[in-house]
């Protein structure tokens, strides 16, 4: 079933359609919440909250991009708002590292602050360069998809990408002298 | 989904290879699966939620979804028009037959209807005693006392309508006068 059909079938009234669109995407939409929030505790709870507010607002998908795409929109922008929330509480950025192979502690450490280092310099980055960046390295949307996903021209997608990749290297060399 | 990134679809200078190795490290280290049984919860919430049904104008509009040509949105527009003022003569009608349903007998209307034409023709004449009443009730009271066919003949041949107005400071005069002619003025 192509993803209108989908939309239509939920639409239609057959609520358990949509578990076929949760079955497809949630790991994408689950990854995605946690290499932005960092907390697999976290990362749940806000992609089931994506899925909500996506069936909530299934009538306003108008097919332009793909359905995977529309919910990861969603799904990040979900994300940086509950990281925005949370910015008072203390970082505890172990999780992530959770499946790293090395029993090291000290690697471990370096692996954690990495990754906290580059989660937080995607998070520090402006809109629109954010969405693009997260989309494209988070939730591993092709520029074609994101084109489509954010109604934009290609190349102003790929500017974005461009000009937030370079704001993000200046992010990490400033975390780095830090 | 895309997976791995080439850096030269998007055109990037080989100076953020840096940055892509980081994001493409930290996607890497992250890529956990969700708990299990995390699809059943997510349509446990959703269970919860009112069906997002379509809404009215989205049921009306599906046969033409999907960017309509201009001349279906021509005719949608002129269909609408058409149906409006079809309504609208309807109601027309409706309300016409509901009051002559409601009059009562049907003689009675009959007759009712014959006196509508008299009120509209009622103000027209209205216009004209607007003028002669201003001229009839100076002249009555002022020829009353006197011998009126003398003093309203006088002032017809010598002046105009204004000179009607002077005429009660004249009228005693003429009163008396008048006496004294009708007595021996003309002998």
């Amino acid at each position: 079933m192509d993803d209108r059909g989908l939309v239509d079938t939920v639409l239609g009234g057959n609520r358990d359609a949509f578990r076929v669109l949760v079955e497809r995407e949630q790991v994408a939409v689950y990854r995605t919440c946690l290499r932005i929030l960092g907390r697999p505790h976290d990362a749940e709870d806000v992609a089931q909250e994506s899925f909500v507010i996506a069936y909530r607002a299934l009538r306003s998908y108008r097919g332009e991009g793909a359905l995977g795409g529309w919910l990861m929109r969603i799904a990040t922008r979900q994300a940086f708002r509950r990281l925005g929330q949370r910015r008072d509480a203390v970082e505890l950025d172990h999780e992530v590292a959770t499946h790293a192979p090395a029993l090291d502690p000290v690697a471990v450490t370096l692996a954690g602050e990495r990754q906290r280092a580059v989660r937080l310099a995607v998070a520090a980055l402006n809109e629109p360069y954010r969405e693009v960046v997260a989309l494209r390295f988070f939730g591993e949307l092709s520029l074609e998809e994101i084109a489509a996903t954010t109604r934009r021209p290609l190349n102003t997608v790929k500017t974005h990408l461009r000009r937030g990749l370079e704001r993000l290297r200046a992010n990490l060399d400033r975390e780095a002298v830090a | 989904m895309s997976g791995r990134f080439d850096p030269r679809d998007a055109g990037l200078p080989p100076d953020l290879d840096s940055t892509l190795a980081a994001l493409d490290g930290y996607a890497a280290d992250s890529a956990d699966l969700p708990s299990p049984g995390f699809a059943d919860r997510v349509m446990q919430a959703v269970a919860e939620q009112p069906a997002p049904a379509r809404g009215l104008l989205a049921l009306l509009l599906a046969p033409f979804a999907g960017r309509p040509s201009a001349p279906v949105r021509l005719a949608a527009v002129l269909a609408t028009a058409t149906v409006a003022v079809v309504l609208v003569v309807a109601a027309a009608e409706v309300a016409d037959l509901v009051q002559r349903n409601t009059g009562g007998p049907p003689a009675s209307p009959s007759v009712t209807l014959a006196p509508s034409p008299s009120p509209t023709a009622t103000p027209t004449p209205s216009a004209t005693p607007s003028a002669t009443p201003s001229v009839v009730p100076t002249s009555t009271p002022e020829t009353s006392p006197t011998g009126s066919a003398e003093a309203s003949a006088s002032d017809d041949h010598h002046e105009s309508d204004e000179s009607k107005t002077p005429e009660p400071s004249e009228t005693p005069r003429a009163s008396d006068d008048s006496s004294d002619d009708s007595s021996g003025g003309h002998n």
